[in-house]
């Protein structure tokens, strides 16, 4: 069975400074919580892969102009060609227009669908808000969350002691 | 460091001194039963303009655009200036919000929910009325690409196509922009509210958002590259409008000036009513130590700066028009200052370009009142430019045979009045349930200061 545990700090900087020697101690948090967001700890947390946000919109936004583009071409010069002002059926000039806010629109859902598959929202439930303390962390507390399956148990129970936190609360996955 | 002990003091007050505080601030209204008589005056008022805005609107489905004053020269009457002055309210949220967030102003914390909200309600409002104006509203849907039947397709070079996409990607774009930033408030307002429903119903629109470092660290990478595409998508979106004109063949209307003119005249008008938005919320709520004068401040100057350009861009127009000699070009100013719109285009030059120059004045960028006052009338003046570039050009183009005027009817005016009743009838709804300011931000600005 793994456990969670939430170590709760006063601030910003005492929640960073705790994560810094749980990670130079062989025990690095899997998370933190806070209330805005604290970039500088996430070098002391346990590695994850990066997300690729950027590929993700360059992606989506390549896709939605390239086929805003075949849509126009096909509709405008092959199936549906209507002579407007003289002007050639396949103006691709103009559709430029219609392909950059395709392009935008993509990019954006692509950025979003990244967000949320990356981040596994919606996640309504979770252990954590188990811990009736942790809705502080979207007000004014600060916690470090630790994995441990059984054997380790104990010991990331005393490393996190030793981190001296206002509170510690545990639950079961 | 003195720089930055300044700015400590600069755009928090001395009430938001810790987050709890500001987050107290900012959710208290929502969440506690506090006194909500003046919301409710509000409210009824905006109700009765809501309900004559879609009397008008029913009415006008239902009888044809007749009703307006528009006639076979003036086709486009109040409708479409209407929809360009709407469109560039609802340009200027968007743009505050995301190009203040790229080049770090950190004025921007407490403005920019509130801003991009107005955003979502002025574009969705100026989306109605070229619907409106179609005359056919029903087959409203031959825009949209899809096959079909018919065999139909939209003719990708009408300015009408172009506009349907311009606003409608820009109305979901600005929602996603906008909900991005909401979730970590939503989360507050969940562990904030004490009443199972309401804690039920934030929860969900808050997805489980629990402030984790990894989700903090995704939600910003997609934020700023969000705010990155959206500053070209905004001055996309009034340049499409502007193209509407500027790609026709009328004089007054075919000029290079009028993509970049239309961006700046909407983030002036859009600008004026952020000022109004943000004097409002200040007083019906008791944010003054998160809205502080040195907002208004600055908004003050970035009102003057528009203002300025507003007028060079004035001044580039008569200058074509005289340099390019064409007798069309050259009557149509001539009429602009003689014509039988001559008082409301005076009234567009003093209030657009001369009355923000008061901002110059540091004791008037200070003054909430002096800000809030210029703030209306610049959007008058705005909306004067909108309305005379449709009727001076349509009423005065190449044949002098088909020259008329525009005279507005009940209906014109009871649109326009109801289309604004009915903003304030969103606005006052956004602000009962969701927080009028980013939370997160302000938390995240109060760190920052404390830690300098």
């Amino acid at each position: 069975m793994n456990h969670l545990f939430a170590a709760e700090f006063e601030t910003a900087d005492q929640m960073k400074r705790a994560a810094g020697e749980a990670a130079a101690q062989g025990c690095p948090a899997s998370d933190a919580l806070s209330p805005f967001p604290v970039p500088e700890v996430m070098q002391h947390l346990a590695p994850r892969p990066k997300p690729v946000m950027g590929w993700a919109m360059a992606i989506g936004g390549a896709c939605g102009a390239a086929i805003m583009w075949v849509v126009q071409w096909f509709s405008a010069a092959q199936d549906y060609p209507i002579i407007s002002g003289s002007r050639p059926l396949d103006s691709w000039q103009i559709f430029f227009i219609v392909m950059f806010e395709a392009c935008i629109l993509c990019s954006g859902v692509g950025g979003f669908i990244t967000f949320i598959i990356n981040c596994r929202l919606p996640s309504l439930h979770h252990p954590l808000f188990e811990i009736p303390a942790i809705e502080r962390a979207s007000r004014d507390r600060f916690f470090l969350v630790f994995e441990a399956g059984d054997d380790l148990h104990d010991f990331v129970a005393e490393q996190i002691t030793q981190l001296r936190p206002l509170s510690l609360n545990e639950v079961a996955l | 460091m003195s720089a930055t002990l300044e700015s400590a003091s600069r755009w928090l007050g001395p009430g938001a001194q810790s987050t709890e505080q500001i987050t107290a601030l900012v959710s208290a209204p929502i969440l506690e039963r506090l006194s909500w008589r003046n919301w409710w005056i509000a409210f009824l008022a905006a109700s009765a303009l809501t309900i004559i805005m879609w009397v008008s609107a029913i009415y006008l489905l239902a009888e044809g655009i007749g009703v307006w004053g528009v006639n076979s020269v003036i086709v486009w009457g109040f409708a479409i200036a209407n929809y360009v002055w709407w469109i560039g309210i609802g340009n200027a949220g968007t743009l505050i919000s995301a190009l203040l967030l790229l080049t770090h102003q950190q004025w921007r914390s407490s403005l920019n929910r509130f801003a991009e909200t107005m955003t979502l309600f002025a574009a969705s409002i100026a989306g109605l009325f070229p619907i409106f104006h179609l005359g056919r509203p029903y087959v409203l849907y031959w825009i949209i690409p899809y096959p079909n039947r018919m065999g139909l397709w939209p003719q990708w070079r009408s300015a009408l196509v172009w506009d349907f996409w311009a606003v409608s990607v820009y109305i979901l774009f600005s929602f996603l922009f906008w909900y991005s930033g909401l979730i970590p408030d939503l989360a507050v307002l969940r562990d904030r509210a004490r009443n199972p429903t309401t804690r039920r119903i934030y929860g969900a629109f808050a997805l489980g958002w629990r402030g984790s470092a990894r989700h903090w660290d995704v939600q910003q990478r997609m934020y700023r590259a969000l705010a990155a595409i959206a500053v070209p998508m905004v001055c996309l979106v009034h340049s499409i409008v502007a193209l509407d004109f500027a790609a026709s063949l009328m004089p007054g209307w075919q000029e290079t000036i009028f993509p970049p003119y239309f961006v700046v005249g909407a983030l002036y008008s859009g600008f004026g009513i952020v000022a109004i938005l943000a004097a409002s919320l200040r007083w019906g709520f008791g944010l003054e130590d998160l809205i502080t004068r040195n907002h208004f401040e600055v908004i003050a100057r970035v009102l003057l700066a528009a203002a300025t350009v507003m007028g060079i861009s004035y001044a580039v127009e008569w200058f074509t028009g005289w340099y390019g000699n064409d007798t069309a070009e050259v009557n149509q100013i001539v009429y602009q200052f003689t014509g039988t719109y001559w008082p409301m285009y005076l009234g567009q030059l003093l209030f657009n370009c001369i009355v923000p120059q008061i901002f110059w004045w540091p004791a008037a960028r200070r003054s909430i009142t002096t800000v809030v006052v210029v703030s209306v009338i610049l959007n008058i003046g705005m909306w004067f430019e909108r309305i005379l570039i449709v009727w001076n050009t349509l009423g005065h183009g190449h044949m002098p045979s088909a020259w008329r005027i525009f005279l507005p009817t009940f209906w014109d005016w009871a649109l326009l009045f109801g289309s604004l009743g009915f903003f304030v009838f969103l606005f006052l709804i956004f602000s009962r349930v969701l927080p009028v300011i980013s939370m997160h931000e302000v938390n995240l600005l109060w760190h920052e200061e404390r830690q300098s």
